[in-house]
Parts: structure tokens; C-alpha cells; sequence
């Protein structure tokens, strides 16, 4: 069993979630990507302008614009992507600076071997060639985009009510809309549904479990928000605008579908808890459940999805000519595909909700074992700190090399050991540079820290029987010194080191001491004087998520003061920074012989606090919701140019695809084993094993450069297609971790930035198209 | 544009339909030039594929013409903005079959910048106006041919434009339904309205249009006033009441038109048309409920007789 172990690994493959810190990279990136799509679009569309009858009909100048402004930002857009170029090959040629500015970023370094390649996070560069490529990207940007700015204008203009007359008119709609949507038979209908479900509902209290009434009580409260809800989108929809009528329109086309309900209906059952069908191990309960969940909740909403925006959207109008008499009114016909998108994700949206708070309340209201309870059923706010090996000084150690963790051999394990003995120098170290304003007033003067730690054993030792396992808690005005021979740390301060090891033989009971216990103000109070706190011999199983307490003083300790700065060298560029010190250490040690102790980055967190679960499964579906946003987007854009099979098919494999971005990145950057697509067909041909020498030959040498332009390509691909995992929180859910809003945002912003491009793309298309031939 | 009263202009509008390839399939229209005036009916005629459509299409956006262009209301056709004052009713009513009348009118209504109170007025009258009061809550996959025809009129008459363009307006109708459709077209003008109408079936064009081109294969072949283009002015028509035909009459007037340089060609009862028939028919039936066409009284004594 080893999924707590895995959230670990999981968050080390990828990195950490993307975050406010990452948004200026991530718009130079965008900038850049979307810029270079934008200049090879303005380009195009100037070649088509040509072929166009601008110069002699007044009706192609409207459709075909070419204003001095794009000609402008192209010839810019020109001269700076030429220069671009130059940096490149002045960089090549093995130029790297230009007037004293870097041209290009360092290459990112490799991974470790064994070790998964971990893309680094989005970061604003300043060097000279990604500082000209955004600029050159903005260029282009600014000149492709300046006519959908400028229908996108008049299309808001219409469809936002801006004044006093807008809102009335909408506040009109919306009464005489309630008025037509409560008529006294749907009332009356209304009535005894819900006469009919109390009736349910007393003989759910009498004659039921406390279980059964809360999932009838669950139901009723998930089907009056989404009915309210929809009642909100169907008034929203009452505003004025061909946008909010298209909208409603596609709402009502959808509803009308029997497809969408029979698929609902036949997979519905799916959403029941996993345990319901067959019984998992109690710590894994809540784990599998949300898993599957997801995994059906998925299906129920990507598939009709799908087929609704490739089917019933604009492909079908063109197909039976409906669109005839929707062009003909004063419609702009990217407000058909903004219309079309917001009625299929509103209805989708309104689906997920519901689902949602059906599988939620089926979840809570099931019998989940203490223990799925205990290490699942939340959402932990960690606070994590920075990973560190250290052991004897280097010059002490027979390599005279700094101890940076032990390889065990573990394929696919990106843990590192440390040796377990009593007399053991070796610590994991966790460095916190900050602590939580809270934590110096937690609850009950306590913060929990928990762990989930591997332990490899060198032998079998006994049966059922942990790893003893040391903790000692450091605030940055006690620190340690790394010792010069086998044995124990001791304190920088030797006076305070003596106070302290006195404090403690006197008091062995207040070192033991346990939260909500007579003795744990004073062990408190002791940690904040000495700014030391240990836990000693701690028995730890393999892969379990674990907890000690550390009293609040202790954080008091480390927040007050200033800690200081310290030298960090960047492992790329080789240059020395100083950083504020941490202001806390946790040093870790393994004190059973012949064990070693497994640690990753991830797997010793600082617990600020816990959430209720039911809110971050709430928070998870908004990856979901993500998902379906870029699949009915990519499908309505598409709708504007292919047909309905084509539009799914193309849909489905950009949409797809998103799911192998890892593969496409290692194709693009040329780390996949056995080389490129044409050198592994060459391989396959020659049966030869991927990790064979190529050879120096002129075929080999034709080969890599194939692949080089190959990589290339890819490279183009991976921007066109959807980077799926980013939007994936199920991992955080199923293992009880809590979901930062800062990822949902910076997600959300992402989505859009995905988005953005492919509407200019629907807007062209369909503005070129002819509906009527 | 120069002549205000010109509602609709086209200017060499070409149209050639290539394939994907951009190779040339077929010219649908070739170089039309074509005037229509404010306030009249104006029909396009011509056999199919004859770009009457094509023309259609071309004045609303739906297709860009391959050259020249087309001007409605002084505006290119490729703005939007002069769909404001423009109803289309298609060939065949291409509308939301999951829509029932009054949605479908109020969907069509919120295309167009009308305010909500008159939107709902007007999608009421023209509801009974097009005789579906009974039907406006049944969904749109249940009318037959001739109710989708009529609520396609009501959706081109929401924004009350000041052009109405009818593709085939009749198409489907019943002779019932086309006289309705025909007496709402000169209703139309009587109201200014401008009407451009296509179709095939002549006799429709010259009950309602005033003026008409005539098409075939791309190229403008005829255009004029109906009255003046239908006109034979080699012959004379006498008409005349109480006489009854005989040998006697027929030599008189052979004489008369001899003695004025003419021609006799024939002598006879004019009849109506059967369309004239037929509305007198169901007229009557409406008037005299239970009316019944009975057999000719020989007819008996015939069917004994092939006993």
C-alpha cells in the first residue's frame, strides 16, 4: 500500500502546483507561444486578405480587414522575430552575452539518474532572447488581434448592459420570464413533488437510519441548489444580447437531448462508494471512493459533453441550414460560438454541480472506517519546508564530500536514505524559512507535524515492529553544528546545549509531556527559552501517515528574531545568493540499526490547519470543470469549420492528447530513450535496443538531425494541446490535502490563457466562413 | 448611395462556387446589376439553379461574392448591422424544431436590439396574425409543412422590417395557405414595405410582384415591370356580356376585324382559374357546413345500366 507515499512522489514529478509566484512567467511564456501562433496567423491572413476583393468591394473590406495598424504590428513583429533569430545564432556560434546582457537562459539541467525530470516552474527571464520573443509575441498579438478586439468591443457593448436602460430591460425580461416560467400548473406540480418528497422524508425519520436520512436530507439540498441554480442561469440568459439568447438557446437544445439523460441515468449508479461493491482496506477506503468518483464523474461529463458541442452545436445549424436564420439577423457570428459555448457550459456546469453534491453526499454518508477517517476524510494545510541532507562535515568523510542522501537502488523511488544507528551523524533536514503567523497561537499551544517516511530494511528485524525514529525541532537562535566524527549534533552555543540536556534530565516527565496534559505549558515555555524541542525514538511504519506535536513555544521561539542571512548557490548558473535563514529546522534521525530511513521533499509538513473535506472534493471538481471548459472550447471552435464527426474526432485528440503531455515534452526536448521518432524507427528496424550507442555514421548523423526538426514540431504541438495534469487536483482530494485557492486561480487564469487563442482561431474561422455553401 | 429610394442595389455581383481544391465548379451568378425600390414587390424568377438564391444569399452574408457587390439599404452586404431592417424568410423553414411558436418568435426577437415589452407584443399578434394562436405552445417538430411556413414568416416579421426577403414563400402551402401568403405580401406593400421575393411558381409572381427579373443560368436575362413584360400587344382581348355564341356572332366579328385590318382567332367562355374554383369551393363549404358533391342524376341510370 503506498498511496500517502505516493501524493509525496506525485507532488516531486511535477513540481508544485502552479502559483501566484509563477504568473509573471507564465505570461511571458503565453506571450511568447501564443505570439509565435499569432505572427504565422497574422501572416496568413494577410496572403488571404490579398486573395480577398478588398481593394474593390466595400463588403470584403468589412469581412477581410487590413488596417495600417496590422501591417504596422507585422512588419515589427517581422523585424523582431529576425532578431530573435539573431540572438539564437550569436548564442550558437557561442556568444552568451550581447552589451553585457545574457542572450539566452542556462539549459535546464538534467535529472539526477533514476530520477524523473521535473520541467522547471514558469519564471519571468530577463535575458535578451525570451525578453525579445515576448515582446515579438505582444507584436504580433496586438496586430492579429486588433479585429477580434474590436468585434469582441461591440459584441460586449451589446450584450453587457452598461446603463441604466440595459438594466432595466434585463430586470423586464427577467420578470416577465418568471412570470412565464411559474405558471400555476408548474406550481401545483411543484407542490406535490415536494409533498411527495417530505412524505418520503417522514417515513426516511421514523422508520430509517441516521445514515439514510442524511442522504435524503443531502439529496433535497443538492436539488434545491441546482434547481436554484438553474433557475439563475435561465434568468441570466434573459438578459439582452444575441449572446444570452444563442445561450439559452443551446440550454434548451441540450435538455431536449435524450442522449445526455439516458448516459446520466445508465452511469449514475457508478457514483456510489467504491466500498458499497466490494471491500477495500479501511485506510484506503476514501482513497479508492474519490478515485473512482472522479474517474466517473469524468466520463459522465466529458462524454456528453463531447457530443453535445460537436453534434448539436454550430455543425448541426450548418447542417440543417438553421443557421440560415440566425446569420441573417444583426448577429455577429462569434456570437453564435460565444453563445454556443456558455449554454453547454452552463448546462455541464450545472450537471457537475449536481453529480458533485450526489457523490458527496453519498461519500459522507457512508460507513468510513476510523482510519480512512483519520488519514483521508480532511484537507490539510501543510506547510512545507526544504529538503537537506548533512552528516559528518565533508572533510571528515572518506569521499570529502558534502552526505546529500543515500540511493537505495529503487527504480521509480525518488527518496533518498539515510542510515539508521544510535550513533548515526546522517539527517534529513527540513528547513522552514517561514512559520505561520498561527502557529505561534495554535490551539491548545500545539502544532501537529506530520510524516509519511519509507523505511528500507538492510535486515528483516522484527516482525510488525517500526523504525525508531528521532525528531528534534530547531529554531533558527539554536543552531546545530555538523559534527566532524560518528555520533550525535550538538548545539553551535555548547552553554545553552548544557542548560538544556540539565533542563531535560530534571525533568523527564515535561519532555514527555502530552497536549491538554498539566506538563505541556511548561514544555511549551522550556522549548520557547531553549528554541529546542525533541522527540525521541519514535516508533514509524512504512508508507503511514503519522504525526507528533511540537509545542506552540517552540514557534513563538522561531518567529521572533531575525535569523539572519545565508549563501545559496544555484545549482545551474553557479551563482551565490543570500536568502533569509531559516527560521526553523526539523533534523530527523533513524536510530535502528541496520534500517534505512526513506525521505522525500514532500513528506514532513508542518500542519497549519485542516479544512472540512466536503469543501476541498468541492474545490477538486473545479479541475474537472477546467476539463470541460477546453473540451466544449476546442469542440465549438472546431464546430465552426468541420463537420460533426470531424469536429469531435479533432476535439477528441487535442483533448487527448493533453493527457500525454509528459511524453510530448520528452519528444520535444528530445529526452525520450532511444532518441526521436526516426531514430527509434530506425531502431525498430534494426532490432536494436533503445539505449545503444547510434554510431557516428552520416545515416545517424541524418537521423538526429531528422529528429531535431521533428523535436521541433512537437515542441509546436506541445502548445497547442492542453496540459491536463495541471488542472488535476484528485490526487489532493483522495489523500486528504487541501487545495490551495492561489492553484485554483492561477488554474483558472491558465484556462483562460488556453482558451484565448482558440476563440481567435473559432472568431477567423467562422468570420470566413460561408455558412450557405 | 445615390437614389434614396433604392433599397437594394447589386453591382456586377458574381458568384462562383469552387471546390476545395479552389477549383472553379460552377458560376451561380454572373455579373447581376439590379435596382429595387422602396415600396415594391420585386420578384426573382428564373428555373433552378438559376442563382436566384445565390442572389439572396449573397445580399444577407450568407456567401461573399466572388466579385462586384451588393448594397442593402446603401450598406454592404457584409454588415450586420443592416439585418436590423431586413426579415428572411428561407426556402424552407429552417427553424428549431425543440421551440414552440412563441419561443421560437421570442428567440428570433432577441436577435435584433427590440425592446422586451415590444418584442412580446409583437410575437403575439403576429402569432395570430399567421393563425397559430391555437398551436404556439406545441414544439415546432410537430407543425406540419404549412404551419412551419407560416411561424418562418412570423420569425422574418419580428423586427418589422423594412425589407422583407421571401425565398419560395409559397413553397408548401396549400392553395388556402398561398392565398394567405399572397394577400400578406400585398399587405406588405400597403404597409411600404419593400418585398423581394424568389420563385417558380409564376402565377404567384404575377398575382403580387411588381417588377421582376427574370434569371438563367447566372445571367440576368429579363427584368421590367410584370404588366408591361406579360403584355401581348400583337393581339386584342373583347370581352363581353348577355351574348351567346353562335355561327351568326362569329361572322359578324370575323367581318368587323377583317373591315380593321385583323384576325379572328377564337370565340368562347372564359373560365377562371382553378385556384379561383378551389377558394370558391371551400368557401362555400365553409359557409353551408355538410355540403356535399352529389353525382350528376344520368349517373344512376348509367351504373344500372353496366349492371
Amino acid at each position: 500500500m503506498t498511496p500517502s507515499a505516493l501524493f509525496g512522489i506525485l507532488q516531486l514529478d511535477r513540481g508544485e502546483p502552479l502559483g501566484f509566484r509563477n504568473v509573471p512567467g507564465l505570461v511571458q511564456g503565453w506571450l511568447q507561444d501564443a505570439g509565435g501562433f499569432a505572427m504565422v496567423g497574422l501572416a496568413i491572413y494577410l496572403l488571404y486578405a490579398r486573395s480577398a476583393l478588398t481593394g474593390k468591394s466595400e463588403s470584403e473590406r468589412i469581412r477581410v480587414p487590413v488596417t495600417p495598424w496590422m501591417m504596422t504590428c507585422f512588419a515589427l513583429g517581422l523585424v523582431l522575430f529576425a532578431l530573435l533569430l539573431a540572438l539564437y545564432i550569436l548564442n550558437a556560434n557561442g556568444r552568451a552575452a550581447l552589451f553585457g546582457l545574457p542572450i539566452a537562459p542556462p539549459p535546464t539541467p538534467a535529472a539526477a539518474p533514476g530520477s524523473a525530470f521535473v520541467p522547471p516552474p514558469p519564471e519571468f527571464r530577463t535575458e535578451l532572447a525570451p525578453l525579445v520573443h515576448m515582446v515579438a509575441g505582444l507584436v504580433a498579438i496586438l496586430g492579429l488581434g486588433q479585429p477580434f478586439a474590436r468585434d469582441m468591443v461591440k459584441i460586449c457593448r451589446r450584450n453587457l448592459p452598461s446603463n441604466f436602460s440595459g438594466v432595466r430591460r434585463l430586470a423586464d425580461s427577467v420578470s416577465a420570464s418568471l412570470g412565464g416560467l411559474f405558471t400555476p400548473r408548474r406550481l401545483v406540480g411543484l407542490g406535490a413533488v415536494a409533498a411527495a418528497y417530505a412524505a418520503l422524508g417522514v417515513a426516511v425519520y421514523q422508520f430509517g437510519t441516521d445514515r439514510l436520512f442524511g442522504i435524503y436530507t443531502g439529496v433535497l439540498i443538492v436539488g434545491v441548489t441546482v434547481v436554484v441554480l438553474a433557475l439563475l442561469v435561465l434568468l441570466l440568459f434573459e438578459a439582452e444580447g444575441p449572446v444570452w439568447a444563442i445561450a439559452k438557446l443551446s440550454f434548451k437544445e441540450a435538455m431536449s437531448n435524450k442522449f445526455l439523460w439516458i448516459f446520466l441515468l445508465v452511469f449514475l449508479p457508478f457514483l456510489f462508494p467504491a466500498q458499497w461493491f466490494r471491500s477495500i482496506k479501511p485506510a484506503d477506503e476514501l482513497r479508492v471512493t474519490v478515485e473512482r468518483t472522479e474517474l466517473v464523474l469524468t466520463l459522465l461529463m466529458l462524454v456528453p459533453a463531447l457530443l453535445l458541442a460537436s453534434f448539436s452545436g454550430i455543425p448541426n445549424d450548418i447542417k440543417n441550414l438553421n443557421i440560415y436564420t440566425v446569420v441573417s439577423k444583426p448577429v455577429e457570428k462569434f456570437e453564435i460560438v460565444l453563445g454556443r459555448f456558455a449554454g453547454y457550459v452552463s448546462l455541464m456546469t450545472l450537471v457537475l454541480i449536481g453529480l458533485t453534491g450526489l457523490s458527496l453526499v453519498l461519500i459522507s454518508n457512508t460507513s468510513l472506517s476510523q482510519k480512512a477517517r483519520e488519514e483521508t476524510y480532511k484537507a490539510r494545510v501543510p506547510v512545507y519546508g526544504a529538503l537537506d541532507f548533512r552528516s559528518m562535515v565533508a572533510m571528515a568523510r572518506t569521499d570529502k564530500t558534502e552526505f546529500t542522501g543515500t540511493n537505495v537502488g529503487r527504480e521509480f523511488d525518488y527518496r533518498k536514505y539515510i542510515a539508521g544507528h544510535p550513533m548515526s551523524p546522517q539527517r534529513a533536514i527540513w528547513h522552514f524559512a517561514a512559520v505561520p503567523a498561527g502557529m505561534t497561537a495554535a490551539a491548545d499551544d500545539r502544532v501537529p507535524v506530520e510524516f509519511t517516511f519509507d523505511i528500507f530494511k538492510m535486515t528483516k528485524g522484527e516482525q510488525n515492529r517500526g523504525a525508531l525514529v528521532s525528531f528534534r525541532f530547531v529554531a533558527h537562535h539554536s543552531p546545530q553544528k555538523q559534527p566532524d566524527k560518528i555520533g550525535d549534533w550538538d548545539w553551535v552555543d555548547a552553554d545553552k546545549q548544557r542548560q538544556y540536556r540539565e533542563w531535560r534530565n530534571a525533568r523527564p516527565d515535561l519532555a514527555a509531556a502530552r497536549p491538554r496534559t498539566p506538563g505541556w505549558a511548561e514544555a511549551s515555555e522550556a522549548a520557547a527559552r531553549f528554541g529546542v524541542y525533541e522527540v525521541e525514538s519514535k516508533e514509524v511504519f512504512d508508507y503511514q501517515v503519522m504525526r507528533v506535536e511540537v509545542p506552540g513555544g517552540l514557534f513563538r521561539s522561531a518567529a521572533a528574531g531575525d535569523p539572519g542571512k545565508v549563501k545559496v548557490k544555484d545549482p545551474v548558473t553557479g551563482k551565490e545568493t543570500e536568502e533569509p535563514a531559516p527560521r526553523l529546522s526539523v533534523y530527523v534521525k533513524c536510530e535502528s540499526p541496520g534500517q534505512l530511513l526513506g525521505v522525500a521533499q514532500a513528506d514532513l509538513y508542518l500542519l497549519e490547519y485542516e479544512q472540512p473535506f466536503a469543501l476541498n472534493y468541492l474545490k477538486g471538481m473545479v479541475g474537472l470543470w477546467c476539463w470541460l471548459c477546453i473540451l466544449i472550447g476546442l469542440a465549438v471552435v472546431w464546430g465552426t469549420y468541420l463537420s460533426g464527426v470531424l469536429c469531435l474526432v479533432v476535439a477528441l485528440v487535442l483533448f487527448a492528447s493533453g493527457f500525454f503531455t509528459d511524453h510530448v515534452r520528452d519528444l520535444a526536448q528530445g529526452r525520450s530513450v532511444g532518441g526521436g521518432p526516426f531514430e527509434s524507427m530506425s531502431r525498430v528496424l534494426k532490432a536494436e535496443q533503445p539505449t545503444a550507442p547510434l554510431g557516428d555514421t552520416a545515416g545517424a548523423k541524418a537521423l538526429t538531425a531528422l529528429d531535431k526538426g521533428a523535436a521541433w514540431v512537437f515542441r509546436r504541438i506541445q502548445n497547442v494541446i492542453p496540459d491536463l495534469q495541471s488542472y488535476d487536483f484528485g490526487e489532493f482530494v483522495s489523500n486528504g490535502y487541501n487545495i490551495r485557492t492561489e492553484y485554483l486561480l492561477v488554474n483558472l487564469l491558465v484556462l483562460s490563457g488556453y482558451l484565448l487563442p482558440w476563440g481567435v482561431v473559432g472568431y477567423y474561422l467562422m468570420k470566413n466562413r460561408e455558412v450557405a455553401a | 448611395m445615390a437614389e434614396p429610394d433604392v433599397v437594394v442595389e447589386t453591382r456586377s455581383l458574381t458568384k462562383v462556387y469552387r471546390d476545395f481544391w479552389g477549383r472553379k465548379k460552377k458560376t451561380a451568378l454572373n455579373a447581376l446589376d439590379l435596382k429595387i425600390y422602396k415600396g415594391e414587390i420585386f420578384g426573382l424568377l428564373g428555373p433552378n439553379g438559376s442563382g436566384k438564391t445565390t442572389t439572396i444569399k449573397l445580399l444577407l452574408g450568407l456567401l461573399f461574392p466572388t466579385a462586384g457587390d451588393g448594397f442593402v439599404f446603401g450598406e454592404p452586404a457584409a454588415k450586420v448591422e443592416k439585418n436590423e431592417r431586413i426579415g428572411y424568410l428561407p426556402e424552407e423553414s429552417y427553424l428549431y424544431r425543440f421551440l414552440n411558436a412563441e419561443e421560437t418568435l421570442d428567440f428570433y426577437g432577441r436577435l435584433f436590439d427590440i425592446d422586451p415589452e415590444v418584442r412580446r407584443r409583437r410575437a403575439a399578434e403576429l402569432i395570430e396574425t399567421v393563425g397559430l394562436g391555437a398551436d404556439k405552445k406545441r414544439i415546432l417538430k410537430e407543425y406540419s409543412k404549412g404551419m412551419r411556413q407560416r411561424i418562418g414568416l412570423a420569425q422574418a416579421l419580428i423586427n418589422d422590417p423594412e425589407l422583407v426577403i421571401l425565398d419560395e414563400p409559397t413553397s408548401g402551402l396549400d392553395p388556402l395557405g398561398t392565398r394567405w401568403m399572397k394577400d400578406l405580401i400585398l399587405d406588405l406593400r400597403k404597409r411600404g414595405k419593400t418585398v423581394l421575393m424568389c420563385s417558380h411558381r409564376l402565377d404567384d409572381v404575377q398575382d403580387v410582384c411588381d417588377r421582376i427579373a427574370i434569371l438563367y443560368n447566372g445571367d440576368l436575362v429579363t427584368l421590367g415591370k410584370v404588366t408591361n413584360l406579360v403584355e401581348d400587344a400583337a393581339r386584342l382581348e373583347i370581352r363581353a356580356k348577355k351574348v351567346r355564341e353562335s355561327p351568326e356572332l362569329r361572322a359578324d366579328l370575323e367581318a368587323v376585324f377583317r373591315k380593321h385590318g385583323g384576325e379572328m382567332e377564337s370565340v368562347g367562355h372564359p373560365s377562371s382559374t382553378l385556384e379561383e374554383l378551389f377558394l370558391r369551393e371551400v368557401e362555400e363549404s365553409k359557409k353551408r357546413p355538410g355540403r356535399r358533391f352529389l353525382p350528376p342524376a344520368a349517373a344512376p341510370e348509367a351504373a344500372a345500366a353496366k349492371r
